[in-house]
């Protein structure tokens, strides 16, 4: 499909405690974007830990992420509670955070974006849907709208 | 003590205590006025007793002056000193002046035809001792007249006795008489007082055992009250259980839904080419079973959203609304060419979006029910109604009526009571598209809203769906959001 054409290739975090979700997400972008870069955590807690380096992540080099994909019903921290530490954080605040759940209720698409989520999607039923939003979402942040340059924040 | 009186078995106890009450002071007031009589009486008859006093000393006056008379006369007669006369003189000028005091106190008879008689005797007297005085020097004159003086002094003592002897008489049988009717009073008085008494005791009992009932019924409707509210929290809470249920099992039920979908969506993308017809046949059926519990799943959610949501009712003018839900649905209306005619519609107190949530779903079915080949017609039309028309609404309270009409398929009205069940359709989903859970979306939001919703159908000619909606909500805020309101008439 699509490449993005950009000078490297796009990395994408995600957030979602369910492994099927996660497997589907990525195999999406992977048929949409095959020269994309994809981590995955499985809760708030494992996200904060890839973003500060601790635990698991001490020995990995410093990579902020292009994207953020949470999810918001997580065990430990959930992605309500990420998502305010994100946008209250001066080195984070910058990174698009895409709320993508299985919610769609009011209450929550309010708190998020007042949280200072960027987008509010709720998860497609259906793969086809999936391979959509994927699509969706690689050309409107990778190619339409400008996101400030990794190199140039650290 | 209780007393049975045939005037209070009036059935109206609130009657036969007003009842009792005013027998009770007219006994009071009966009493009143027989002890004035009476006191009146005694005084009469006391003033009558002094009379007789007075007439008998008037008598004994006249019979005493006429003594004097005699008396004066004889000293005279004896002596011819008219020294002896002064008395006779000074009676002579006083006997009529006596004789006028008794007739103004001698009213009746037989003692005032005695009493003339007597005025006659007392004059024939002072004559003839007159007489003897002119014929002093007359021996044989005067012997004759000292014989008539004597006799006429006799008669005149013997009806002054016979007067005062009457008096007496009258006298006694007076105070007899006084003090016969005295005793009687007493009695009836006494009589009264006890009938009275009798009486406001009966009153008292009435009173009492109607303050009793009065106090029995009121513990027993704070009974009742407390059972209903007993109830009411019970249904509250089953009820709040029921929605977190259905909210929680629609989420849950949700998740392994669309693995399924999406898992045989991946399946069908990755063997694209390698499926044979058959296989891609069934995937496709996996997917679009998955497709139509999911919606099912999440139509059962918003169904029971329509009653765990925080809402606020608002008077809006149901126009505004069902414009909002056309705008909505332009494209489906423009793409049947359909033509929806709205009358002029009320302001009533609704929750806006789930009266549009009504609408839409009306407005829907009937552009979904179409016949075809003919040019679909919407009418929205509103009128008042009230209790009169709908006997399931509650007396007294002003409604609108509004119609949502369509020239449609239309059903059978033997299905009215089914249409508006969860879950309920008359046509196969191969026909009409759909879950069968908008109607019952739409009842269970017009019952929240204290409202009625029925429809009328002739098949083939088109249907007319009625929501009925008060004028004015009257509960407060909170009772609202139970899904059933705890009266029986809005029920079913």
């Amino acid at each position: 499909m699509n490449g993005l054409q950009t000078d490297r290739p796009v990395h994408i975090l995600l957030a979602d405690d369910d492994e099927d979700d996660r497997f589907l997400v990525l195999e999406a972008f992977r048929q949409q974007y095959p020269d994309s870069r994809m981590t995955l955590v499985e809760d708030g807690e494992e996200l904060l830990e890839f973003l500060e380096r601790r635990q698991a992540y001490q020995d990995i080099p410093p990579d902020v992420p292009d994207l953020i994909l949470l999810d918001l019903n997580m065990p430990r921290v959930d992605g309500r509670h990420v998502l305010r530490q994100l946008k209250q954080n001066p080195s984070w605040r910058h990174i698009p955070v895409v709320v993508l759940t299985t919610s769609d209720a009011q209450p929550d698409v309010h708190t998020s974006y007042l949280d200072g989520a960027n987008s509010f999607i709720t998860k497609p039923s259906n793969f086809q849907g999936l391979l959509n939003t994927a699509h969706i979402l690689g050309q409107y942040w990778f190619k339409v709208v400008t996101i400030p340059n990794r190199s140039d924040e650290r | 003590m209780k007393f049975n009186f045939s005037l209070f078995t009036s059935s109206n106890p609130s009657r036969r205590i007003a009842l009792a009450f005013l027998l009770a002071l007219l006994l009071i007031a009966s009493g009143f006025v027989l002890s004035f009589y009476s006191y009146s009486r005694y005084g009469a008859d006391s003033k009558r007793v002094n009379t007789t006093h007075l007439i008998t000393n008037d008598l004994n006056d006249v019979l005493s002056t006429l003594k004097d008379v005699e008396t004066g006369t004889r000293g005279y007669l004896i002596s011819g000193d008219s020294l002896y006369l002064e008395s006779y003189f000074f009676a002579a000028r006083i006997l009529p002046v006596e004789l006028a005091n008794l007739h103004k106190s001698v009213t009746e008879q037989p003692q005032r035809a005695r009493l003339d008689t007597l005025q006659k005797q007392a004059q024939a007297k002072v004559a003839i001792a007159t007489e003897q005085i002119r014929y002093r020097n007359d021996q044989r004159a005067l012997q004759s007249r000292l014989l008539l003086g004597k006799l006429r002094m006799d008669a005149v003592r013997r009806t002054v006795a016979t007067m005062i002897a009457e008096e007496e008489k009258l006298t006694q049988a007076r105070s007899e008489q006084a003090q016969k009717s005295y005793q009687q009073t007493i009695v009836i008085i006494f009589m009264l007082a006890l009938l009275t008494l009798l009486t406001l005791i009966a009153t008292y009992n009435l009173l009492d055992a109607e303050l009793g009932r009065r106090r029995k019924t009121e513990e027993q409707l704070r009974a009742y009250e407390e059972e209903l509210q007993a109830h009411i929290r019970q249904l509250t809470t089953s009820n709040e259980e029921l929605e977190r249920f259905a909210f929680i099992a629609s989420h849950d039920l949700q998740e392994p839904l669309r693995k399924i979908q999406s898992f045989a969506g991946l399946i069908s993308e990755k063997n694209k080419f390698a499926f044979d017809g058959e296989s891609s046949q069934f995937m496709t059926k996996i997917v679009k079973s998955a497709d139509r519990m999911s919606r099912m799943i999440k139509d059962l959610l918003d169904f029971s959203r329509v009653s765990s949501q925080d809402h606020e009712f608002k008077r809006v003018k149901l126009n505004e609304i069902i414009n909002r839900v056309l705008d909505d649905m332009e494209l489906r209306v423009k793409g049947l060419n359909a033509e929806v005619k709205v009358e002029r519609l009320p302001a009533l107190p609704v929750i806006p979006s789930q009266m549009e949530q009504v609408f839409a779903n009306l407005i829907s079915n009937a552009l979904k029910y179409q016949k075809p080949g003919e040019r679909p017609l919407i009418r929205i039309t509103a009128e008042p109604t009230d209790s009169v028309e709908f006997p399931d609404l509650m007396p007294q309270k002003a409604y609108f009526k509004i119609s949502v009409s369509d020239n449609g398929i239309g059903f059978d009205e033997k299905y009215t009571e089914q249409i508006f069940q969860l879950f309920q359709r008359l046509h196969g989903k191969n026909a009409y598209d759909g879950t069968g859970i908008g109607l019952a979306v739409c009842k269970r939001i017009v019952v929240a809203h204290q409202g009625f919703i029925t429809a009328h159908s002739i098949p083939g000619e088109g249907a007319t769906f009625v929501v009925v909606l008060p004028e004015n909500q009257l509960l407060p805020n909170h009772e609202w959001t139970t899904d059933r309101p705890a009266r029986a008439y809005f029920a079913g």
